[in-house]
């Protein structure tokens, strides 16, 4: 039940927008992680692969489906705790954030600003950078006026550098 | 500064015509008042946009993946709550990270989507994420494990 085998593949992809081999792979990143070892008695590979699935069907989902009741239900875990299991899954990946978000070296530069100037002709760029905002759903109930933006939407604002391969060398939030 | 560790020197990083212009920064130029550009600036900005399409790429495929991102159903009360959404967005960033293909150009840089890029982030529709979003899964579940397991190694 808790590593979701009962689903067959369509459905897992439709649900986490990853197929299980991935979660799987991932799973076997994380798992030796101190987060998942004092959690309620529940050890090891198991408990590890549900706070996963937990976190993925919280990111993927927008709106309504995203309501703690409905994970909740679905992955069968007690709705007061998908919060707490969404940030315990995302404390153990931010322990990898070093490794996977870096700012690239001297030889991944050259890499980079060789293939777009291959493509598309500029010498020497190393990255693109753009603004992105992150919607909120309702509105803050503190410094409301700081998440405002001149759309009318309350926001958090990202900023974000990528390379040649939309990868993200770079993130401020 | 810490530009040296950054940047070697004549690097540089493109922007749209948000950002403004530094030693390390390059973006495209902007409209006067009552003035239009040049063509060799239209040239330039045209050429410019079809490098940047990759960052509107980067954004446009971590929410396609991650819907949550266009729409946190969370009311900040104080600043746990900040932090708490901080996290789950730069926990996204390294999922979408992972989920990178390293080498080879991706074939969905194509003309359609460009198009569709110019619109604001926030009045993207559904459908272009869905096409995006479509295009994308082909080639990144496999490439996956290969991360992974290049990021085994180094740990």
């Amino acid at each position: 039940m808790e590593d979701g085998t009962y689903m067959i593949d369509d459905e897992f992809l439709s649900n986490f927008h990853m197929d299980r081999l991935c979660i799987m792979h991932l799973n076997s990143l994380v798992e030796d992680d101190e987060a998942f070892r004092s959690v309620y008695g529940k050890v090891g590979r198991q408990s590890s692969m549900l706070h996963i699935m937990v976190l993925l069907k919280f990111l993927v989902s927008y709106g309504n489906a995203a309501a703690l009741q409905k994970i909740g239900h679905m992955m069968d875990v007690l709705k007061g705790l998908v919060n707490d299991y969404v940030m315990w899954a995302c404390n153990a990946i931010l322990k990898h954030r070093d490794q996977i978000i870096k700012w690239p070296d001297k030889e991944e530069r050259r890499d980079i600003s060789g293939r777009i100037r291959k493509v598309h002709g500029f010498v020497n760029c190393i990255g693109v950078i753009d603004g992105t905002l992150f919607p909120l759903a309702f509105a803050p109930t503190v410094n409301g006026e700081d998440y405002y933006t001149r759309k009318g939407d309350y926001t958090i604002k990202g900023l974000v550098i990528c390379d040649d391969a939309a990868r993200i060398t770079w993130i401020e939030v | 500064m810490g530009r040296d560790k950054y940047f070697d020197q004549r690097e540089y990083l493109l922007g749209d015509s948000a950002f403004s212009t530094s030693a390390v920064m390059i973006p495209a130029f902007k409209k006067g008042h009552n003035s239009n550009l040049s063509e060799e600036k239209k040239y330039f900005n045209i050429k410019l946009a079809k490098v940047c399409i990759k960052s509107e790429h980067c954004i446009g495929i971590l929410k396609a993946q991650f819907q949550s991102l266009r729409g946190f159903q969370w009311i900040i009360r104080d600043k746990a709550d900040l932090d708490a959404i901080l996290r789950v967005t730069l926990c996204a960033c390294i999922l979408h990270n992972l989920l990178v293909e390293h080498p080879v150009t991706p074939d969905w840089f194509d003309n359609d989507i460009v198009e569709l890029e110019q619109e604001d982030e926030l009045n993207q529709s559904i459908e272009y994420h869905i096409i995006i979003l479509a295009i994308y899964t082909k080639f990144t579940n496999k490439l996956f494990n290969n991360n992974l397991t290049i990021l085994r190694n180094l740990s």
